[in-house]
């Protein structure tokens, strides 16, 4: 396990480095092929919807309800006042809420 | 002249700190009630200096999963920061081992607040705000996992849905930008839920089969509204 994990922290901090630095240290063509402009530009989108779920539904095994009106409660309060403390703050309550019922 | 753009550096990267740290804490404290030990979980938050992708990787190491699904699922998910150094680049006028170490801290709200930056971004510049988010990322980890066990069960474990509220803080403002991103963040969240309970695949497989077919999709089967269209 110990190995494994070393294994894992290293490849991921590789995998999250080289992304950054390519393009800062052998240049990356700033004008990109459309494709591939548009394909990289909806993956973050994507990755988060995608990391949302069903992970949250996961984390909250005894009442998935916790976990969606989490991520309700900090959509909400994102889109009506933006920032990410506020939104995260109020998730974290509303999950408290729903679990001491 | 360049001791203040240091200090421009710290004083924007202080909102940073106050949006990872409490991120962080949750890190910490999901890693450690996961069974990882301290200094996994610290060299894991010093080396990585990434939000979305060491949740993701913590995810999939606790679900037991595969040294190359997690790598890969890491990569993926990173990839966009292709796209963010490329257009920072211009800017940056160093050598190339200050231009090594500006990328580590090359993070998605790092960035953010650069891009802002109208002029050409100062060594220094880039190192005070860096720092302060990086000093954010790592004491909350700390913290997290340190003191995290302290808290009350209930909100012990409303503290692990932090990760999921972050990311839906972050998708929020990309929908208001371009409705067509809910459509793209929904089929994703649609496809990876079908594999999971449905096909019963993997979530680090699961993950990269929702995300590489949901950005396809969106890419090239879904229009961009006109305004948008023409930002890009």
């Amino acid at each position: 396990m110990r190995d494994n994990i070393l294994l894992i922290i290293a490849g991921a901090a590789l995998a999250t480095y080289l992304p950054r630095a390519i393009p800062f240290l052998v240049g990356f063509p700033e004008k990109i092929p459309g494709f591939l402009r548009r394909l990289l530009s909806v993956m973050p989108v994507a990755a988060l919807g995608a990391l949302i779920f069903p992970a949250v539904l996961l984390s909250f095994p005894e009442r998935p309800a916790a976990g969606i009106a989490g991520v309700a409660a900090a959509a909400l309060v994102a889109w009506l006042r933006g920032g990410l403390i506020i939104p995260v703050l109020s998730s974290i309550l509303s999950a408290y809420v729903i679990l001491s019922i | 002249m360049l001791q203040s753009s240091f200090r421009q550096g710290l004083l924007q990267g202080v909102p940073i700190f106050i949006g990872y740290f409490p991120a962080a804490v949750a890190f910490g404290l999901l890693a450690r009630n996961g069974g990882l030990d301290f200094f996994a979980v610290l060299l894991f938050s010093m080396t990585n200096f990434a939000g979305a992708s060491q949740f993701l990787a913590l995810n999939l190491i606790l679900s037991g999963a595969a040294l190359y699904e997690i790598i890969t699922g890491v990569l993926l998910v990173n990839l966009r920061y292709l796209l963010m150094s490329a257009s920072l680049r211009p800017k940056l006028r160093c050598g190339f081992l200050l231009r090594g170490l500006a990328a580590f801290g090359n993070t998605d709200e790092v960035f953010a607040v650069a891009s802002l930056r109208g002029s050409y971004l100062e060594p220094r510049y880039m190192a005070g705000i860096e720092a302060v988010a990086y000093a954010g990322w790592v004491s909350g980890t700390v913290t997290g996992y340190l003191f995290g066990a302290v808290l009350p069960g209930p909100i012990q474990a409303a503290v692990g849905g932090t990760l999921y509220a972050l990311f839906a803080a972050l998708l929020v403002p990309e929908v208001k930008r371009e409705g067509r991103n809910l459509v793209v963040a929904g089929l994703a969240a649609a496809i990876n839920c079908i594999m999971v309970y449905g096909v019963g695949l993997s979530i680090g497989w699961s993950f990269v089969v929702a995300l590489i077919a949901a950005a396809l999709f969106g890419a090239f089967y879904i229009p961009a509204s006109p305004e948008y269209r023409e930002a890009v």
